[in-house]
């Protein structure tokens, strides 16, 4: 059982591409969810429920959408165009644009929890000590939100390297560009190369074992340093 | 100090208007669900009043008339709570230093290793919160407060965590920070004796609204403080100081000003001061010392008022300490009582209540 070259750099490929979306996730879902833990809006429902519909969809609904919207009649490839920018679909730029919305969920909901788990009477210690609200959520918020922000980080790294639906659909299998690991996996079985199908499918599992192994046993001795 | 707040929240109306003294400490007491915890948010802002308007030394922190509403992190105002609220994941000297070095040095009025020495707590100073005792807590927790230099010191209910032994331990602190650092303070307390043992100074806070200010044996005369000191039975409280235990003979002796009373035995060290309250329908008037009689506490003292309340007569003894006894109207005749007459005020010892915390 060997991984060939091209297994390879379908491996590294997949790493980069969950590395280049946790850190754009991180970002991005760090203020989101610091949001709905924290607003009483009316819109919190609705915007809850977006975050929440790359669980319930197949990949191939929400690949299926993107490559429409980013075609040169949709609505990003429409704008892209005009910019005189590259085309999303079928670049490595397009699987990371539509791996965030679709882990867009593991992010958040990790995050917004611990967030909600903060107890709001320290806050208004901190604030009366003189923080600003900048101040209380990177001294207070985050600090105490540790463990869920481990979480959510891994299971977003976890299921970036995962996926599969979406990837197919606007990606498509440019070896270097967008054939990640599962997709590379497909093609072995596809012609028929268990073996090698074998060797990608086990660094796949060992390694995703490892992940949750690591998130269900270590992360209550973190708890306990709170 | 001006306060004023409306908020009406289902049949709950805080209706607050009084003006507070701008230094010193004053006590704000009021039974359970008075609404004292809600002013005290209202003061820091984490709870915005639907009018009013709330200065300190002339300055505005939140007027909905000119629509200001200093947010509560640039309002000064320091908080201790029940519940120390001491960050978990920093350490003790994390948590002292949090609201300090967000101060501009210009504003820094004491520095760690004054409120160190001042509240005692230096040897905790690499302990996390949960390695603490509770009244270690509330040490760094006032400490906290104080080093962020607030302009007022707001404390609710900061004993009401800790056990007897505790609070008697934690109030002598409170005093100094008090008395040493002229941080003016309002001590939030369902407990009279308490803020008494801080200040004489109360804001009585009843079912929303703040009855009067003033000094505690002043206020207790207006009529609505003492419909309330008589739903309590604290008509009548007296600081006294210990002078000598009986335990054997049932009782411990105190002065009540200049003269020596016996109140029930309570573990207090001789020459500390307890307070102590008698109801005022326990008190009895005698226009001679009474002999052969089992009641121990005859204090000498002269009329100053008589009062009808409803169909209460209330008769004020100014016995050196001041006393409120209620007496009939058909006793009051009988003995031909007016202001200025000389009387004895008789109470049994079992009829004293010594609060234990103080």
């Amino acid at each position: 059982m060997h991984l060939s070259p091209s297994d390879i750099q379908a491996i590294f490929l997949t790493l980069k591409l969950a590395s280049v979306v946790t850190v754009i996730l991180l970002l991005l879902a760090t203020p989101l969810a610091w949001w709905l833990a924290c607003t009483a809006s009316k819109t919190k429902g609705i915007i809850s429920a977006v975050v929440a519909l790359p669980l319930v969809l197949p990949p191939t609904v929400l690949g299926f959408y993107f490559l429409l919207a980013m075609g040169p009649n949709g609505i990003i490839g429409g704008v892209m165009q005009q910019l005189g920018w590259q085309a999303l679909p079928f670049t490595f730029g397009g699987l990371v644009v539509a791996s965030v919305c679709y882990s867009l969920p593991f992010m958040v909901q990790p995050l917004q929890n611990a967030f909600e788990a903060v107890d709001k009477n320290l806050l208004d210690a901190a604030a009366s000590l003189g923080a600003s609200v900048r101040h209380r959520f990177f001294s207070i918020a985050v600090p105490l939100s540790r463990a869920g922000f481990l979480t959510a980080i891994i299971l977003t790294f976890v299921h970036t390297i995962g996926e599969f639906g979406v990837v197919l659909m606007i990606g498509g299998n440019i070896p270097g560009v967008t054939r990640v690991a599962s997709v590379q996996i497909y093609d072995h079985v596809e012609a028929l190369e268990y073996m090698q199908a074998h060797a990608l499918s086990a660094v796949m599992l060992v390694f995703s074992f490892v992940v949750l192994l690591f998130i269900y046993t270590l992360r209550p001795a973190h708890k306990n340093i709170n | 100090m001006e306060l004023r707040f409306y908020q009406q929240r289902q049949s709950f109306i805080l209706d607050i208007d009084a003006t507070l003294p701008d230094d010193g400490a004053v006590g704000v007491y009021g039974p359970s669900g008075a609404g004292k915890s809600t002013l005290l948010s209202m003061m820091t802002g984490s709870i915005r009043p639907e009018t009013g308007r709330f200065s300190i030394g002339g300055e505005c922190l939140f007027d909905s008339a000119q629509g200001i509403n200093i947010p509560i992190h640039q309002r000064r105002i320091g908080m201790v709570f029940q519940d120390s609220r001491l960050f978990p994941h920093l350490t003790v000297q994390d948590n002292l230093n949090y609201g300090f070095k967000l101060l501009a040095p210009k504003d820094r009025r004491f520095n760690l290793s004054q409120i160190l020495d001042l509240l005692e707590i230096g040897h905790l100073l690499t302990q996390k919160p949960h390695q603490l005792s509770g009244g270690e807590k509330q040490r760094v927790a006032l400490g906290r407060a104080l080093l962020a230099s607030p302009r007022l010191l707001l404390l609710d209910e900061p004993l009401a965590s800790l056990d007897v032994r505790l609070k008697r331990q934690i109030l002598p602190f409170l005093r100094r920070i008090k008395d040493e650092t002229h941080t003016p303070m309002v001590y939030v307390s369902h407990a009279i004796d308490e803020i008494l043992y801080l200040t004489p100074q109360v804001a009585m806070l009843d079912k929303g609204k703040i009855l009067a200010v003033g000094a505690f044996n002043q206020v207790i005369h207006d009529d609505r403080v003492l419909a309330l000191a008589h739903s309590l039975g604290l008509e009548n409280v007296l600081n006294v100081k210990i002078t000598a235990h009986y335990p054997s003979q049932g009782y411990t002796a105190a002065m009540a000003g200049t003269q020596l009373i016996s109140i029930p035995t309570v573990d207090a060290a001789i020459g500390s001061e307890v307070s102590v309250s008698v109801a005022a329908s326990n008190v009895a008037l005698s226009l001679h010392r009474a002999e052969g009689i089992s009641i121990q506490n005859q204090l000498a003292g002269t009329v100053t008022s008589i009062r009808q309340v409803g169909s209460r007569v209330l008769v004020s003894v100014d016995t050196g300490a001041e006393l409120i006894a209620e007496i009939t109207a058909k006793a009051l005749m009988d003995m031909k009582i007016t202001q200025g007459c000389k009387v004895f005020c008789l109470f049994k010892t079992q009829g004293i209540y010594a609060f234990s915390s103080t």
